[in-house]
């Protein structure tokens, strides 16, 4: 019997783009609204430090950036600087004695769809969509949630979940504590690795891509349709592989290919295949028919 | 790069490291680093095991470097002694007495010299152990190929694979060579011999267990005390929400959790490439989570 993945795919998207803007809109009456708008090229960088608070990103036409940032505090204030197609965005400490409730401040910001974008936010939460530029995004106990976004995507949490919808590019996640998930992805390269977390893979299999995921403890799960077409490579060194792919055995034993723990290798059709790795410690992986 | 590729380079590699080497061929090695490597390793590989069809002994620098590690482990016996004609003869119909046909006259002559039963009786080890792991040729068993790939690569003598992997025929330590299977017959013979002639002491799993065990630990102590050191230079400093600081520390604590799970499970099973590659993971995300806490502090 399959162990399922605990979240269903809807509820993932459903509450990574509810909460941020749920958070972003129910404002304490106190709160200061402060916005700056910048002229740039089609390509700009903007890089947003952000302790506490929600950041949502979004692409629109204009080569512009606008900031806008909700601040409860006096004691911190918008950072906002421009230099040539950079700009830096931070909230600013305005004494040396703040809390850290006082650290909170809510980002939206507007960018052209190619900018390349930089943030870092420890708690709170992280919402992108339809930026076409690369992408680094690191966070403490921030969830990510990205939605059509492409370039090469680097991201980073330790203890935020990360979700990636309709994501093309080249994407790397890493967590320790995070769950993942995959849906929809028009991906060629998709690595992700949780310590442990769980991992949800339900994108297209492009010709030649290659799709990796790993974690220590937690379930893996890839979603198939029958289309597809794949080489794979699933191991469980202490736990279980649950397969209802029909996969073609390699010809002879590769030397290449762990015998250790439990494991399933074979090619799913053939024509343009993907190479997909699945590893884990001691958690499961199932391997189902989306 | 001229006009040949990679793959029609490997396919007439045997007619190269004959020495039959075609303008193509050459243009090709000149500007392909990777199948120059290839052929630069088969073609040492090669001299070395015609060297020993004139003189059963590997060239010097081989055999003292691999002595010297067998030594080292305490598995060498005494060396072959001097090569008599007899001996030519049993070493040239070596092949045979590995595919299990003794012949009586090869069978007086290992009961009579010592040297040549010693080495016997290692390709007997050989065959016994790859006739076990069920494979369907007479290959030897993975950890021996894992054991022999890692002496030959820390004394320099092959070099790692590439990252950049081109498609290559074959399957596991050939693929990586690069070369089809039959043309790597004589090759792996030879490679087996040197083996074989150099290690005339019983390979067995304990020691390579051993071995996979010290070295693991070698890297592992030098990763460890590193970590501990960046460890408690950060931990106390760590910035001033207690939020993030308490998610930071609880994480640190899944990590050495991990760490301590795979150092468990390698001591378990000291050959798993599995488990070696879990471990080094776990560090590689202790040392990015420590990283981070030190730029929390700052």
């Amino acid at each position: 019997m399959h162990t399922r993945f605990a979240v269903p795919e809807g509820n993932w998207r459903a509450a990574f783009l509810l909460i941020p803007a749920l958070a972003f809109t129910a404002l304490p009456a106190s709160a200061r609204r402060i916005e700056k708008q910048f002229k740039v090229d089609t390509h700009p960088i903007v890089s947003i430090h952000s302790p506490s608070g929600t950041v949502i990103v979004k692409a629109w036409t204009k080569s512009e950036v606008l900031v806008i940032a909700n601040i409860d505090s006096g004691n911190v204030d918008l950072g906002a600087v421009q230099n040539g197609d950079h700009i830096d965005i931070a909230t600013r400490l305005l004494s040396n004695n703040v809390s850290p409730s006082e650290l909170r401040a809510d980002y939206q910001v507007d960018v052209p769809e190619n900018t390349e974008l930089q943030i870092h936010n420890d708690t709170g939460g992280v919402s992108v969509a339809n930026v076409l530029g690369d992408m680094n995004v690191e966070t403490v106990g921030a969830g990510i949630d990205l939605q059509d976004v492409a370039g090469y995507l680097t991201v980073r949490t330790v203890a935020g979940s990360f979700s990636c919808l309709r994501c093309a590019g080249h994407i790397q996640a890493n967590s320790i504590s995070g769950n993942m998930s995959f849906v929809d992805t028009r991906s060629t390269n998709i690595q992700g690795h949780t310590v442990t977390g769980n991992i949800l893979f339900s994108g297209q299999f492009l010709p030649n891509g290659q799709y990796s995921l790993k974690n220590y403890s937690g379930i893996i799960e890839l979603k198939f349709s029958p289309g597809d077409s794949f080489d794979l490579s699933a191991t469980s060194l202490k736990g279980k592989v649950n397969n209802d792919a029909k996969l073609i055995r390699p010809r002879r034993s590769d030397r290449s290919m762990p015998r250790e723990g439990e494991a399933l290798f074979g090619t799913y059709n053939t024509a343009g295949r993907a190479s997909v790795k699945l590893a884990s410690f001691d958690g499961t992986i199932n391997i189902v028919k989306r | 790069m001229g006009t040949m590729g990679c793959k029609a380079f490997l396919d007439q590699l045997d007619s190269w490291i004959e020495g039959e080497r075609t303008p193509d061929a050459r243009t090709h090695v000149a500007g392909c680093r990777r199948c120059r490597s290839v052929a630069d390793d088969l073609t040492a590989i090669s001299s070395t095991a015609r060297s020993m069809a004139g003189t059963p002994e590997p060239p010097a620098y081989l055999w003292n470097s691999i002595r010297a590690r067998l030594e080292e482990e305490g598995i060498i016996r005494e060396p072959h002694p001097a090569v008599t004609p007899e001996c030519q003869a049993f070493l040239d119909q070596l092949d045979s007495w590995i595919a299990g046909e003794k012949q009586p006259d090869a069978r007086a002559h290992a009961a009579g010299c010592p040297g040549c039963r010693g080495l016997a009786e290692d390709f007997d080890v050989i065959a016994t152990a790859a006739r076990a792991l069920g494979n369907e040729t007479a290959e030897p068993p993975a950890y021996l190929w894992n054991s022999i790939r890692a002496q030959l690569e820390d004394e320099g003598l092959i070099r790692k694979p590439q990252p950049e992997a081109v498609a290559l025929p074959g399957k596991g330590w050939f693929a990586w060579l690069g070369l089809p299977r039959p043309a790597l017959a004589g090759v792996f013979a030879a490679v087996l011999a040197v083996i074989g002639l150099v290690a005339s002491g019983p390979i067995t799993r304990q020691i390579n267990d051993y071995r996979w065990m010290r070295g693991t630990q070698r890297s592992a102590n030098k990763l460890n005390a590193q970590l501990d050191r960046v460890e408690h230079a950060t931990v106390a400093s760590v910035g001033a929400d207690p939020l993030v600081a308490a998610a930071l520390h609880k994480n640190l604590a899944i990590v050495d959790n991990y760490i301590s799970l795979c150092e468990k499970s390698v001591r378990e099973n000291p050959q798993s490439e599995m488990a070696r590659d879990f471990l080094y993971d776990a560090y590689q995300q202790k040392a990015d989570l420590l990283a981070q806490m030190t730029e929390q502090g700052e």
